[in-house]
């Protein structure tokens, strides 16, 4: 029973920290684009982007550092056309975040086809492998923590460093101010359109990378719209973690654990409906929303236009 | 250049154009170091427009200016701050979420690397609010300060940036007489401390109080540079305007006749469960003037929107004639005489993609008499706003113009034309004024002292304490939706209004 039960706990973190992981860096991405008072809701169209063209660049160089250069690649290019348009000609934020996400669900669902979509010829090679943490691997129940490939370290170095950016330099006080009010930013000599340009193109470059996670080191293959919603949740992650980093990361947690959750539950065979546990992560996401409405602690110039003086 | 003065702003033949307007025309202006200089001038005189030129806000079309002996030719705001200019806006720009430091801090560079060091940006803070003697609390977040206080903010923002050259842009428009007379204290400490001040203004009393020398604008251009010496107002309004004007309105003395409007505990709780507006309750009479001063957004917008019936009261009870009209629709109210002129007139008092005509009858187009069949008399309505344009001197080049395209003082103009000939009694006036020319505020004024004279009930709503004390029977001081008692406006002094304006209590130095 002990052991069973120790079994289903190494499960079930494992697999909270595989759901985390890719919506973790889209809401960080997201988040530093929101800050900087510019919504974001091309999310899932960017993971979808990063999904395809990481898995892609892998397959056809067998190099996992080349995928995840084309996610980032994909990102940034994409991250700069969201940036120009928006800033530079004045499309609507939520238009051009829509647009992106049709755009891609299109492009890469094509693309996909082009290139043959059935067999194993179109699996990723390798999948990324794991770093073992001497020592801390062998403590019990946690140990799966510190076990984990090298984007999820990485993922960690990120969170800490973005609280750290926003709440510890000049330049993330910067960036904040010109999220909560751009003419009183400007005012005082900060260049909104390249803090609101740079916090575009990382956050989608995050974001890609995101999905890129999601077929280099979970999937092995790319699938039609294979990130499936998970780019909504990160958008939802950031309202509810109140645009903080640590808040992001607590969200997204809460998400990959109820999507693990979600699994062992069909696993052990708890006889409810598959599809109803299937359905706990999008609750969630209802429910956190709707609470979330009227509090917030949103940059107060989030989704605006900046027209200069 | 005769330099027998100590020149610190040396501005030639400086013309800046938007385009259609010439918004400075060849100003040719010299700042003394060391002086408080007044740049007087109506709305769309100039006056801040060639600030922000020089500030590198908009940048000039021709022109030189130069700065300690130096060309000077911002971009940006950046390279005007670099050599020590520092500009505080009518609108602050501060962000409200971060706290008294951050605000003064934010856009800086750091010292080394891009480490935020806020303990020795505090010291230094420290250090500045200490010599100039600006109290101040460095880690309350902005959103929680006074008007007056978020001011000192952006005074010491500017000051921890060197500026040695202050532009302070119409600073007392949003200030209670005790705020702004803090503030002259500031300005005082500044020149002894050496800086040199430009202070923008239209308020002539201010101006004589606390300038060195006055420069009027008009239309763009210099009218004359007077040293403040045995100055008269009237002197400077004339200058201002180009003619001689008198804001001093004689009100007729008028027989009252019975409440025309009553008000009794009116409140409202917003949608956010705010009380806006708190056991409101006054009377006017026929004929009666009340004015109801108060500094913005403290419930004044909402009650003349409960009294018009665009909002509706959570508790409480107003008559007209007599008549409680608490479930009444606004159309009802209009139709028993309530007439509304709102404080935003391009949000409440226009529709600005309408043409003039259209506008004019939008408080009457369903009256019979626009009424033709099953459409509209378009006939009728046309000589009825040939008329109105004509004897309320709306100047538009047709009445088919959208009316945003008129002037804000045209446009009140037709405002008040339609209010007062649709033959109203009830008047609910708000901020009537706001943003006018002298010319304009001078036709305003004389509308409502006609429309007291012949008999009307008029509520006066206006954050100009001046406007308030010059135009009303009686008045009172609404804060946070609260409501002094009514006075006569000659039994209390301005020191005493303003008090009430801010809370009773004094809540600054």
């Amino acid at each position: 029973m002990d052991s069973q039960f120790m079994i289903i706990i190494g499960i079930l973190l494992g697999s909270t920290i595989r759901y985390t992981v890719p919506i973790l860096y889209a809401a960080l991405g997201g988040l530093i684009t929101e800050k900087a008072g510019v919504l974001n809701f091309a999310l899932e169209g960017l993971m979808l982007a990063g999904a395809f063209f990481a898995y892609y660049g892998n397959l056809v160089t067998g190099s996992i550092l080349v995928g995840v250069l084309c996610a980032l690649a994909a990102g940034a290019l994409t991250g700069l056309i969201l940036s120009i348009s928006i800033l530079k000609y004045k499309a609507s934020q939520l238009v051009m975040g829509i647009g992106i996400n049709i755009f891609y669900l299109g492009l890469t669902g094509y693309f996909f086809r082009i290139i043959g979509s059935s067999g194993a010829e179109t699996m990723v090679d390798d999948l990324l492998g794991s770093i073992h943490i001497p020592l801390l691997e062998d403590i019990p129940l946690i140990g799966v923590l510190f076990e984990q490939n090298i984007l999820v370290y990485l993922l960690v170095v990120l969170v800490i460093f973005t609280a750290r950016f926003f709440n510890k330099t000049t330049i993330g006080l910067n960036l904040k101010a010109v999220g909560e009010n751009p003419y009183a930013a400007a005012a005082v000599g900060v260049d909104v359109i390249k803090n609101r340009t740079l916090a575009i193109v990382v956050g989608s470059m995050l974001a890609a990378l995101g999905g890129g996670v999601m077929t280099l080191t979970m999937a092995r293959v790319f699938l039609e719209n294979m990130v499936n919603g998970r780019g909504w949740i990160a958008f939802t992650a950031i309202i509810l973690g109140r645009y903080s980093s640590k808040g992001v990361l607590i969200g997204c947690l809460v998400f990959g654990a109820a999507t693990a959750l979600s699994d062992i539950v069909q696993i052990v065979g708890i006889d409810i409906p598959y599809q109803a546990a299937l359905m706990v992560p999008y609750i969630i996401t209802i429910v956190a929303l709707v609470l979330s409405v009227g509090g917030g602690n949103a940059p107060a110039a989030l989704g605006a236009r900046y027209d200069r003086e | 250049m005769s330099n027998r003065k100590d020149v610190i702003l040396e501005i030639r033949n400086l013309t800046k154009t938007f385009p259609g307007v010439i918004a400075n025309k060849d100003v040719d202006l010299d700042i003394e170091r060391g002086e408080v200089h007044t740049l007087l001038g109506e709305n769309g005189a100039g006056k801040s427009t060639l600030m922000k030129a020089i500030y590198g806000i908009y940048g000039m079309d021709s022109g030189t200016v130069k700065y300690n002996g130096n060309p000077l030719d911002a971009k940006s705001p950046k390279d005007a701050i670099a050599v020590g200019l520092g500009m505080i806006h009518q609108h602050f720009l501060l962000v409200q979420e971060f706290t008294v430091l951050e605000n003064i801090i934010m856009g800086l560079k750091a010292d080394k690397g891009i480490h935020l060091d806020l303990g020795k940006h505090r010291s230094r803070v420290e250090e500045i609010v200490e010599r100039f003697e600006i109290r101040l609390d460095l880690d309350e977040k902005v959103k929680n300060l006074s008007v007056g206080m978020q001011q000192k903010v952006e005074i010491v923002k500017v000051l921890y940036r060197n500026a040695k050259f202050l532009i302070l842009d119409e600073p007392t428009s949003v200030l209670t007489p005790q705020e702004s007379q803090g503030l002259f204290g500031i300005i005082e400490r500044l020149k002894k401390e050496g800086a040199t001040v430009i202070f923008i203004s239209h308020k002539l009393d201010e101006v004589l109080q606390i300038s060195d020398r006055i420069t009027v604008l008009r239309d763009g251009e210099v009218i004359e540079t007077v040293v403040n010496k045995d100055l008269r107002k009237d002197d400077l309004s004339a200058m201002m305007v180009g003619r001689e004007v008198t804001l001093d309105v004689d009100m007729p003395e008028v027989e009252l006749g019975p409440d025309g409007l009553e008000l009794d505990k009116i409140s409202l709780v917003n949608p956010g469960g705010k009380t806006v507006l708190k056991d409101v309750s006054f009377s006017i009479r026929k004929g009666e003037i009340l004015g109801i001063a108060g500094i913005d957004g403290n419930g004044q917008e909402e009650l003349a929107q409960v009294l018009w019936g665009t909002l509706k009261a959570s508790g409480g009870s107003i008559k007209l004639h007599g008549s409680t009209v608490d479930d009444l629709s606004t159309r009802k109210r209009m139709d028993m005489g309530m007439a509304y002129i709102p404080a935003d007139r391009k949000k409440e008092g226009l529709v600005g993609t309408f043409q003039v005509s259209e506008n004019i009858v939008l408080n009457s187009y369903y009256k019979p008499h626009f009424i033709k069949g099953l459409g509209q008399d378009f006939g009728a309505i046309r000589e009825y706003s040939e008329r109105l344009v004509q004897e309320y001197n709306v100047k538009t080049p047709a009445l088919s113009v959208w009316a945003k395209n008129l002037s804000g003082g045209n446009q009140q103009k037709l405002i008040l034309s339609r209010a007062i000939e649709g033959n109203n009694d009830v008047f609910i006036i708000a901020q009537p004024t706001w943003g006018l020319d002298i010319g304009a505020i001078e036709f305003v004024y004389r509308k409502i002292s006609e429309l007291k004279e012949a008999g009307k009930t008029i509520l006066l709503i206006s954050t100009d304490l001046e406007e308030v004390r010059s135009l009303s029977d009686r008045m009172c001081v609404i804060f946070e939706g609260e409501v002094s008692e009514t006075f006569r406006v000659q039994d209390k002094q301005v020191a005493e209004i303003g008090l009430l304006m801010a809370g009773g209590k004094r809540r600054e130095e």
